[in-house]
């Protein structure tokens, strides 16, 4: 299988070493002096240009240096575009990052450079440690509370700390980010220790000629996304290629399949029962052409639970599974027609201990983007700025994987998609009809699913009184079933589903208004799903009055009727307000919320109110610790059937704190 | 079934030693909800069920148990394909004699993929059985749900899955106070129907209610999956804060996944914010406006200055999220696509102009 998965790679592989020296035409950031030396604070940043690089092709291309935009800035001397800065770079790891503008005014990303910048006095290697650690020490003063309060109820410690290092020596960037928590109640951390690692991440990089190497350990994703792995942000080991600047990606992992924290399977490879391993390939074989072609490909294996830290779902219980998946992106006409196609197969085993029986799935599909008016570089005049995607995509009824729990699966899709803009006129909408049983399971019904939605907004003239902002759109489903096996015992399916919404937003010097409402129905003429007619209306606001006090009130207004529980209301109204008092000492947060249910309603009425103070005796520098004192009242009213337990909560608690910034740095 | 006979023990217990006997009461009402559900063929499905168990009254202490769930292969008492503990049992305490009184049992069930296969097997409908019991066990009453076996267009709305992230797929992120920090629930569901659920934060201290941030309804249709946004996060201070997207409707079978934010550095008075350069004056746009790429910004010049760097803020105080660097002799220019990359349409910015 996994030849089965490579062997377009080895040829599209061949391809690129048959296309051309493509890394050799292409930017390449060089060192200003001294190459063996790490940067000093007020080196010029180089790029070399390749000669098949005209001057009108440099004007669609952009330079950024730590996220600011650096491109204005920049001198062309010869072949070489050279940024001279203004204020010395700040000590530590940088980025440069050079992107094209492409079709359809899309950012590309064409390179991406770190370096290191040392101090003054620093000679052959940099390194910085940046950090900071904040505490808090909470004594409850009173509450109200009719319970028997453990120590740890009323004080509590916690503490949490940030880390970001970097350190670029002998050709190599070696970096470091991570954050931790402490608590004296284990409970109160997310995975439960007193003291435990958040999230943190270990790389390691290196040139060795035009390959770059990268290696990394903690939570990352390995950046694929396909039909097989997306969204896959999980803690493990990945090591990686890039060949010839982007020419041949390689990529291996092993991972935890789910999303953890804390302090058990530290790396996510701690444990084999609990381990996904792969590899992911993208290669762009024809640089001749402008690299309109690439293609990719994943293979993994894997076992182990699949939820974890931030995911609600199904009870966790092992799985087993593995799967390959091969793909083709092109450009077909330069800026007016791309191409994406993929496949995938993955076999599955639901409990992983062969209780239920191993499935395989396959997923598959083809999609277009066609710009019909290609939209000039940068003649700063209104155009019509429009994408049509048609769309194709299978997935079996069986098809999952691990690596992309969220698949949809037993789906044939058939879809158009439009994205217009238009000077203050943005449209956006879909066209899709879908059907399930894509096995053709003859026990099982053939439904079929006919949605449309569109979205828009329009933005008056600035001259316009508050400059105000329309919000319109639109939805309609229709579900119906199309065959009903002989002797199918279930409910009939006919049902219709509609939505209208509009909104108004207004701009002021001072203030800000938000304000849109939703109405949406569901008709089942079959009886099989809860019908419903709802109103949503939401306003929010935000008053500036100056530096020192911002107010934010919010209020959402529900009216539903269903045919299960009758009418029922629900209004949510928020107060934020946050001032400084005293500047530069006393500072006050206060929160407010409110939910009020009416009818038939199965909420209950919530009130809950925050407020704290913080008195600063000194503000924090770097390597010199900051504290203040605060006081802080917490009020909270239940009543209803929240959790589905009638009840009645009045809760009133006081806290005196303490509390340390320590921000360090060197 | 031992379990819940026990808590039964255990509760009679307890009101024998708080002085309450045991009161005789009839089950006058039982219902599920839903009482019918639909779920795709092909997949394990958690769905929530709530029962309504409405008895005659008095005063004294009421108990209301049920054995454990059982499912059967087509209308019971037919084929038990598998027995589902634990029981379930609630005692009331009353001194004051009330003409009835109403249990509610939420229970979240897993139907596993090979009973749901049993039943496509067998072309018969599914069916879920509690049978509830007063204390007396003067009656005894069966409620049942039925499960209909579809794909995942058909039937009602339920939440079967729900994957919560802030950027980049983080459940515990590093931020610093005024960040502008988003969360997205990626939310799996089969069926049609609304969905309801709150954005909710808490801050003050880590064993703090959550205060709700927004009510959310989405209309869901044909068990697509849905990405529900979060609106900004307060990060308003140093310290930790803990974000969650509950489902109020459909209840789902499942508790709400929290993520968590550790706020540090810049907070407004314990470490000010530093620009990098000095502030000029901004002559254009003065007013609220449209930033697009045709949006001129216009300064006042500073002498000496080596450049000029346009910033966008989320708002007032807030982090840059936008930068560009301008010449030292330039004194207007036009927002760059890099800078207009990073702006949502649907959020306010401030722009400020440091010389440097």
């Amino acid at each position: 299988m996994i030849f089965k998965a490579l062997a377009p790679l080895c040829i599209a592989l061949s391809l690129v070493i048959w296309d051309t020296a493509a890394y050799a035409q292409d930017f390449v950031f060089v060192r200003a002096g001294d190459p063996e030396r790490a940067f000093r604070q007020n080196d010029a940043l180089v790029i070399e240009v390749p000669p098949h690089i005209s001057a009108d092709d440099l004007a669609s291309h952009f330079l950024e240096l730590d996220g600011v935009d650096i491109t204005q800035r920049v001198t062309l001397e010869g072949a070489r575009v050279v940024f001279y800065p203004a204020s010395p770079y700040g000590t530590g790891q940088h980025v440069l990052r050079l992107v094209r503008l492409g079709k359809n005014n899309k950012l590309v990303e064409i390179n991406r450079w770190h370096f290191i910048v040392g101090d003054a006095t620093e000679a052959a290697a940099a390194a910085t440690l940046r950090g900071q650690m904040d505490a808090t020490y909470s004594a409850r003063v009173f509450d109200n509370i009719d319970s028997d309060l453990s120590e740890g109820d009323i004080q509590n410690f916690m503490a949490q700390g940030q880390l970001d290092a970097a350190l670029d020596q002998a050709g190599w960037r070696l970096g470091l980010r991570g954050n931790g928590l402490l608590n004296s109640e284990d409970d109160l951390n997310p995975a439960g220790a007193a003291a435990e690692v958040g999230e943190f991440l270990l790389t390691a990089e290196k040139d060795i000629g035009a390959v770059r190497t990268a290696a990394r350990l903690g939570n990352h994703d390995i950046g694929a996304s396909n039909l097989l792995i997306d969204q896959f942000y999980r803690r493990g080991f990945s090591v990686g290629a890039d060949i010839a600047q982007g020419r041949a990606q390689v990529t291996g992992f092993a991972m935890n399949p789910a999303a953890a924290t804390g302090n058990r399977n530290m790396f996510g490879i701690d444990d084999s029962g609990q381990l996904a391993r792969g590899a992911h390939m993208r290669i762009r074989p024809l640089q001749s052409l402008g690299d309109r072609l690439e293609i990719e490909s994943t293979v993994y294996s894997g076992k182990g639970g699949i939820d974890g830290s931030g995911v609600g779902g199904n009870p966790a219980i092992s799985y087993r599974g593995n799967g390959f998946q091969i793909g083709g992106a092109a450009e077909i006409l330069k800026d007016r027609l791309a191409l994406r196609t993929q496949y995938a197969s993955a076999d599955y085993d639901g409990d992983g201990a062969g209780a239920e029986p191993e499935r395989r799935g396959e997923a598959y599909g083809i999609s277009f983007s066609f710009t019909p008016f290609v939209p000039p570089a940068d003649s700063g005049t209104t155009h019509l700025d429009w994408t049509i995607e048609p769309g194709y995509y299978r997935a079996g009824s069986f098809y999952r994987s691990m690596l992309n729990a969220g698949a949809e699966s037993d789906r044939e899709l058939w879809s158009v998609k439009s994205r217009l803009g238009y000077g203050a006129l943005t449209l956006d909408g879909e066209v899709s009809w879908a059907t399930d049983n894509v096995s053709d399971n003859p026990d099982l019904p053939h439904d079929r699913s006919m949605q449309a939605w569109a979205q828009g907004s329009y933005t008056l003239a600035p001259e316009t009184w508050g400059t105000p902002v329309l919000f319109f759109g639109a939805a309609l489903s229709d579900d119906e079933r199309q065959k009903t096996p002989a002797g199918f015992g279930g409910d009939g399916l006919d049902r219709t589903t509609s939505s209208l919404n509009g909104g108004l937003a207004l701009s002021f010097e001072k203030t800000s208004w938000s304000f849109n409402h939703t109405y949406s129905a569901l008709n089942d003429r079959e009886d099989s799903a809860a019908e419903y007619r709802s109103h949503y209306t939401d306003f929010s606001a935000e008053y500036r009055f100056n530096s020192r006090l911002t107010l934010r009130p919010g209020v959402q207004m529900e009216f539903l009727r269903d045919d299960t529980q009758g009418s029922s209301t629900n209004t949510h109204g928020s107060f934020g307000l946050q001032s400084e008092i005293i500047e530069g000492k006393l500072w006050n947060n206060t929160n407010y919320s409110m939910q009020v249910a009416g009818g038939k309603s199965s909420q209950g009425r919530l009130y809950n109110a925050e407020t704290e103070f913080n008195w600063v005796l000194k503000p924090a520098e770097n390597n010199s610790p900051g504290y203040a004192v605060a006081f802080s009242g917490l009020y909270t009213n239940n009543t209803g059937t929240r959790d589905a337990f009638d009840r009645e909560d009045e809760e009133l608690r006081l806290f005196a704190r303490l509390k340390l910034a320590a921000p360090f740095s060197r | 079934m031992i379990g819940a006979r026990f808590a039964l023990l255990a509760a009679l217990g307890l009101a024998a030693m708080l002085g309450a006997d045991p009161a005789a009461a009839a089950i006058t009402s039982a219902r599920a909800t839903p009482g019918v559900q639909t779920v795709p063929g092909d997949r394990s499905v958690g769905i929530s069920i709530t029962y309504s168990i409405r008895i005659t009254g008095g005063a004294g202490s009421f108990t209301v148990d049920a054995d454990d769930g059982a499912f059967y292969i087509g209308v019971p008492p037919g084929v038990v394909a598998a027995v589902v503990p634990p029981g379930l049992t609630r005692t009331i305490n009353s001194a004051v004699a009330r003409p009835f009184y109403n249990f509610t049992f939420t229970e979240r069930l897993n139907v596993p993929l090979d009973i749901i296969r049993q039943a496509i097997a067998a072309r018969q409908p599914l069916y879920y059985r509690r049978e509830f019991t007063d204390d007396g066990f003067i009656s005894s009453t069966p409620v049942d749900v039925r499960i209909n076996i579809g794909g995942g267009i058909a039937g009602r709305l339920t939440v079967s899955r729900m994957r919560l992230m802030l950027e980049g797929g983080q459940t515990v992120c590093s931020a610093a106070a005024g960040d502008d920090i988003t969360a997205e629930a990626y939310i799996e569901t089969e069926g049609s129907g609304l969905l309801r659920g709150t954005w909710e934060m808490r801050e003050t201290l880590p064993d703090g209610n959550f205060r709700t941030l927004k009510t959310v309804q989405i209309p869901v249709t044909a068990g697509r999956n849905v990405t529900v946004k979060s609106p900004r996060l307060p990060l308003s201070g140093a310290g930790r804060v803990d974000f969650r997207f509950t489902v109020t409707e459909p209840p789902p079978a499942f508790a709400a996944p929290i993520v968590t934010c550790l706020v540090a550095g810049r907070h407004p008075l314990l470490q000010p914010d530093v620009p990098a350069g000095v502030p000029v004056k901004v002559l254009a746009p003065k007013s609220f406006m449209p930033l697009d790429r045709n949006t001129q910004v216009v300064w006042q010049p500073k002498e000496g200055a080596k450049a000029y760097r346009i910033e966008v803020l989320a708002e007032e105080r807030g982090q840059p999220i936008a930068a560009q660097e301008m010449k030292a002799e330039d004194t207007s220019g036009k927002l760059s696509p890099l800078a207009l990359e990073k702006l949502d349409p649907k959020r306010r910015y401030k722009i400020r102009v440091l010389a440097q």
